[in-house]
């Protein structure tokens, strides 16, 4: 035969040999669209260079998007390489210039104000040892992540798909808290407080807020360890409220204020910012007005194939193990679905480790190309309460909750 | 990494296990907290030289200038949004008469295709 089969034999044999080298199916080179050169990375849409750095302490190398106040992306290869997201490699996100620096763990005070029969001063020795301690593995994600994708493209933090992880909190539950304190009969919302702050006087302060039921659910915590350890300065040491299911717009950093409101919560940031269309998906048309707006609340489901990337190349006829996350949002992972015809045919996916509702899941499935040429791989998840990532793209103004089903175009030779 | 005084622990604070059952996992995890004091890194960005550069100098207030060399392409009118934005929302000291010269300045250096 001509030259041609005598390459795939070549090729074949290389990677068969690769193959053998990792202990597993694979897949070939390419990346080019991912690939990291030097200190720099390529985001796949304009304008996404941009800079590998581990300048920044407690962290190890980060895609850089804002040095002050700080803004680092996890790179994506990291989702490949387990279910938590390590302390070092998790994405950073702060609104304010003014980061402390210096937090001295002993003089730290959580204030608990406000509609309470009692205000609370709290320290992290007392948050520590007089409440019940509890873990929960939970994805927390930018409500941005992803912005960079939006078509059309529309300003802000401009993340790919790293704006996300998963780790395991460990803490108190607000709850707790609150019973300690004495919440009032007529408490609306309960308003957090973190000690970071502008520089300009008018800067308004990062305030956001949760109604009081949903603080007393016993899931919303205050979590002063991460993956078994005190949390990185730059994702909040000493003290992060989390919110198990929501965007990590709510989940207050360097968290020591809070305050029980008899009232809605008219302050900037839930007013004003970080506000969706109360549309289905938060989707509308570029340029529609006239729809009502609400705070961003709930995550979306999502799923990605973690051990592939767009232009990598695989060989026709030899399986290739597929990888991956994914994680339902507000709700647990009920099925991960793949296709590899472009969404015509789905096949259902092998569902790894439960870690709990709120935490990424990973899955497999071995994926055997049939035909020589480009293939699109695509990856879908339905939660628990049914809800399925949509095939099509949302937009809104904001950049917000994008969900859609990701695709991952191979060539097979 | 710039992590220092790390040494300088006042205390170290652990948690245990207390009783009770719950929606969550209760913990037997123990956090080993210590004092942080870290040194943030300065940032290398600068605008690029250009008419009314000197008033995008005042974004550095806030923030550094990655954040808006890192934008899509954006047209004046947007450019101008987010000046406004700025304005009355952060406080940017920013005139009314500031808003064009910035948001011709912002589009002209405004990421474009490189041709090579």
């Amino acid at each position: 035969m001509g030259s041609e089969s005598d390459v795939d034999a070549l090729s074949r044999r290389h990677f068969l040999k690769a193959a053998g080298l990792f202990g597993a199916m694979g897949m070939l080179g390419g990346r080019a669209a991912w690939a990291a050169s030097g200190k720099g990375i390529q985001l796949p849409f304009a304008n996404g260079e941009r800079e590998l750095t581990s300048d920044f302490p407690q962290k190890g190398e980060m895609i850089l998007l804002r040095t002050r106040p700080p803004m680092l992306e996890t790179p994506f290869e990291v989702f490949d390489q387990g279910v938590f997201t390590p302390n070092d490699r998790f994405f950073v996100r702060w609104h304010l210039t003014d980061v402390p620096t210096q937090i001295d763990a002993d003089a730290f005070r959580l204030q608990v104000r406000g509609q309470v029969g009692k205000p609370l001063s709290l320290s992290l020795r007392q948050l520590m040892t007089e409440f019940d301690q509890v873990e929960l593995a939970a994805v927390n994600q930018c409500s941005g992540n992803s912005r960079g994708f939006f078509t059309p493209r529309v300003p802000g933090g401009q993340w790919a798909n790293g704006a996300m992880g998963c780790a395991r909190w460990t803490g108190v539950r607000l709850k707790d808290v609150l019973d300690r304190a004495g919440v009032n009969a007529n408490a609306a919302r309960v308003r957090f407080h973190g000690m970071d702050s502008g520089v300009i006087k008018a800067t308004p302060e990062y305030l956001k807020s949760i109604d009081i039921d949903h603080a007393r659910d016993g899931e919303v915590m205050l979590a002063y360890g991460m993956n078994g350890e005190q949390l990185p300065l730059l994702n909040g040491f000493p003290l992060r409220l989390v919110v198990p299911g929501w965007y990590s717009t709510y989940w207050v950093k360097m968290l020591d204020d809070i305050e029980v409101l008899d009232k809605a919560d008219d302050n900037y940031w839930m007013a004003k910012a970080y506000l969706i269309p109360d549309m289905p998906y938060a989707n509308v048309v570029p340029g529609q007005t006239g729809f009502k707006s609400v705070p961003i609340n709930h995550m979306a489901p999502r799923s990605f194939i973690t051990n592939l990337r767009d232009d990598d190349r695989v060989l026709v006829g030899l399986a290739v193990q597929l990888r991956g996350i994914a994680f339902g949002g507000d709700a647990g992972v009920s099925r991960v679905m793949w296709s590899s015809d472009g969404g015509k045919h789905w096949k259902e996916a092998a569902l790894e480790a439960d870690h709990g509702k709120y935490a990424f899941r990973r899955w497999n499935a071995v994926f055997t190309p049939v035909s020589r040429g480009e293939t699109v791989l695509m990856v879908k998840t339905i939660n628990t309460k049914g809800v399925e990532q949509p095939e099509v793209a949302n937009w809104n103004g904001g950049g917000f909750m994008r969900n859609v089903v990701e695709q991952t175009r191979l060539t097979v030779a | 990494m710039n992590l220092r005084l790390m040494a300088c622990v006042a205390t170290t604070i652990s948690a245990f296990a207390v009783s009770a059952c719950w929606a969550q996992e209760r913990s037997p995890v123990t956090i080993h907290i210590h004092s942080v004091t870290v040194d943030l890194p300065p940032s290398t960005d600068a605008f690029p030289p250009g008419p009314n550069a000197e008033l995008a100098g005042k974004c550095l207030i806030c923030h550094s200038a990655g954040m808006v060399l890192r934008q899509p392409p954006l047209s004046q009118e947007q450019w101008k949004a987010e000046i406004n934005k700025m304005r009355t929302v952060y406080g940017a000291p920013l005139e009314d008469a500031d808003v064009e010269p910035l948001s011709v300045y912002l589009t002209a250096i405004d990421w474009k295709p490189k041709s090579q």
